[in-house]
């Protein structure tokens, strides 16, 4: 009987285990949003605006406003796999490329969905990319990206 | 005369010089990795601070061979030794954003250099007046947009290659320049066009015979290129010229005082030949297409050098990639022909005039390249922002401007096997 209740445990653990797992994944395969502050004009962004956005080949918005990109860490390398299909190096040598011969400066970075939410919060002109879960009213939904 | 220490060789120990050097690059690589762990990335900063460097070993076995990147390398790695001083740099660089409209940047690089020194020099340093995406004007100390990888050639991370093609970006040795670019920028069907003209006062200096420091010159330039994000279409036309030039005054001296003293017509047509000036106009299209994990390059260019005793060739380079996780092995291969105008000189065979015509047919054949490499390597993505190189190069030369015997002298029919290791950062 004991062998018995120690599996289980051990069972219930693993299925514990699995579930946080299983969890973890469905949090972390939230699909990624493009933000705005509210106030910032931008209502709905295509995917080719934020293409050009994220690649440094547009720095304005369509009434002529500077636009500061936000690169967040967690999400980087899944927002560049589902906007350019790229591998996260690709575009950390092309920003080099741009940054030293003086071309454009590579978004500003930021570690975590939350700074990044602060940061367009406050900042008129930001715009970020975060998982959907954690949009709040603060921000603007811009676009969806699919994963 | 080459000028220079010779600071390639690492058979056993280093030069004090050269591990100073050594310690700076791996401090600056510390403390760039530590500083992106740290950073504090969420205010805004109206300066920044970054820069970049490459560590790199070369080595080869092949005998009276000493493998160079560029002309502006007094010496190469000679066989049997390990060579830091070919791929090694530190560069930083700042940048400020002075209002929405305005911005400055300067970026110093110490590498080694034509005349054998590692001092910093200012590759970048300008001012910017970006009123919209489609207008650009920078002035100050600048840098030729040529081809693909022109602009940022001692930027080792930002490349797939060990280094950008020599045979191609190995020639460019004066390529900064003191002066204005204005970019105009327009779309076009899926992509953007993006037409830049340049020009200044030329910067520079080289060891191809000797070391060269250009003389008062102009340069010239205009680029198009057209893209969207998966291809780039460019075409780059430029010139440099130098209304005063006596790299060889001496010896049209020579020639000319051999030509009256001894009879000899041609050597007086000869002097005649070298002209107080020079002229180098250079062009070429490049193209570049990357979706997914597949990387594809190409340059063709074309170099017409109007000086003594005047030279036509053409480069090109063609690379392929492919991206596995951390992994992109690739495959590269280069070509050069660079012929001289046929200038003859038949001088008696007098022991007093050997050392003129051993001189002459150094000049003639400075430029002259017949060569080819293929070249197999892997990337490999060491950590955010740092890249690990392996690359094998084979060069066969029928004759090379870029390879040097030991004698210093550009290398005839040698065939060689280099290997090539390069840790390179930005941060």
């Amino acid at each position: 009987m004991p062998r018995r209740s120690g599996s289980l445990v051990h069972a219930a653990a693993h299925a514990f285990g699995a579930a946080c797992l299983l969890f973890s994944l469905a949090a972390s395969a939230t699909g990624l949003v493009v933000i705005a502050h509210p106030e910032s004009g931008l209502v709905n962004l295509s995917r080719s605006q934020v293409i050009q956005y994220y690649t440094g080949r547009a720095k304005s918005a369509p009434g002529g406003e500077p636009v500061a990109m936000i690169d967040v860490e967690p999400a980087r390398v899944r927002f560049y796999q589902a906007l350019l299909g790229r591998d996260v190096a690709e575009i950390d040598a092309y920003w080099a490329r741009l940054k030293f011969s003086g071309q454009t400066l590579p978004p500003m970075l930021v570690l975590t969905d939350e700074a990044a939410l602060e940061r367009v919060a406050r900042q008129r002109n930001a715009i970020a990319y975060i998982n959907e879960d954690k949009v709040d009213k603060r921000v603007r939904v811009v676009l969806k990206l699919d994963q | 005369m080459f000028i220079g220490q010779r600071m390639d060789k690492l058979p056993v120990s280093l030069s004090l010089t050269t591990r100073r050097r050594l310690l700076l690059a791996c401090g600056v690589l510390f403390a760039s990795m530590t500083a992106a762990v740290a950073e504090p990335a969420d205010e805004a900063a109206q300066w920044r601070v970054s820069g970049f460097g490459t560590l790199g070993l070369v080595y080869h076995d092949e005998d009276n061979f000493r493998f160079r990147r560029s002309i502006e390398q007094p010496d190469g790695v000679k066989n049997g030794t390990l060579g830091t001083g070919v791929d090694s740099s530190a560069g930083l660089q700042i940048d400020g954003q002075l209002n929405q409209d305005w911005s400055v940047m300067a970026q110093g690089v110490s590498r080694q250099r034509a005349d054998g020194d590692w001092d910093p020099s200012l590759t970048w340093g300008f001012v910017k007046y970006a009123p919209n995406d489609d207008f650009v004007l920078r002035f100050g100390r600048l840098g030729m947009d040529l081809y693909l990888d022109g602009d940022s050639r001692h930027v080792g991370y930002t490349f797939t290659t060990v280094r950008p093609a020599p045979l191609i970006y190995g020639l460019i040795a004066f390529d900064t320049y003191d002066g204005a670019e204005l970019s105009v920028r327009h779309d076009l069907g899926p992509g953007q066009s993006w037409l830049k003209v340049y020009g200044g006062r030329s910067r520079g200096d080289s060891a191809l015979l000797s070391y060269y420091k250009l003389p008062r010159a102009t340069t010239l330039g205009t680029t198009y290129e057209w893209s969207t994000h998966e291809l780039m279409l460019s075409a780059t036309l430029a010139q440099i010229h130098a209304r005063e030039d006596d790299a060889f005054s001496s010896l049209a001296s020579s020639l000319r005082s051999v030509g009256s003293t001894y009879g000899i017509a041609q050597a007086s047509e000869r002097a005649d030949d070298i002209r107080g000036t020079s002229r180098i106009r250079f062009g070429g299209v490049a193209a570049s297409w990357e979706r997914g994990p597949y990387s594809l390059k190409g340059v063709v260019a074309w170099l017409d050098y109007q000086a003594f005793p005047d030279y036509h060739g053409w480069m090109s380079d063609y690379t392929a990639a492919y991206r596995i996780g951390k992994w992109k092995p690739f495959v590269s291969y280069s070509r050069s022909i660079i012929k001289a105008v046929d200038r003859p000189l038949a001088l008696p065979s007098v022991a007093a005039l050997a050392p003129l015509a051993t001189r002459y047919q150094q000049v003639v054949g400075r430029l002259r390249d017949d060569e080819y490499t293929f070249g197999l390597g892997v990337r490999y993505e060491l950590a955010r922002n740092t890249a690990l190189k392996f690359q094998l190069d084979h060069i066969k030369a029928k004759r090379s401007l870029m390879q040097l015997d030991d004698d210093g002298q550009q290398t005839r029919d040698s065939r060689a096997n280099v290997f090539t290791v390069t840790l390179d950062y930005v941060f």
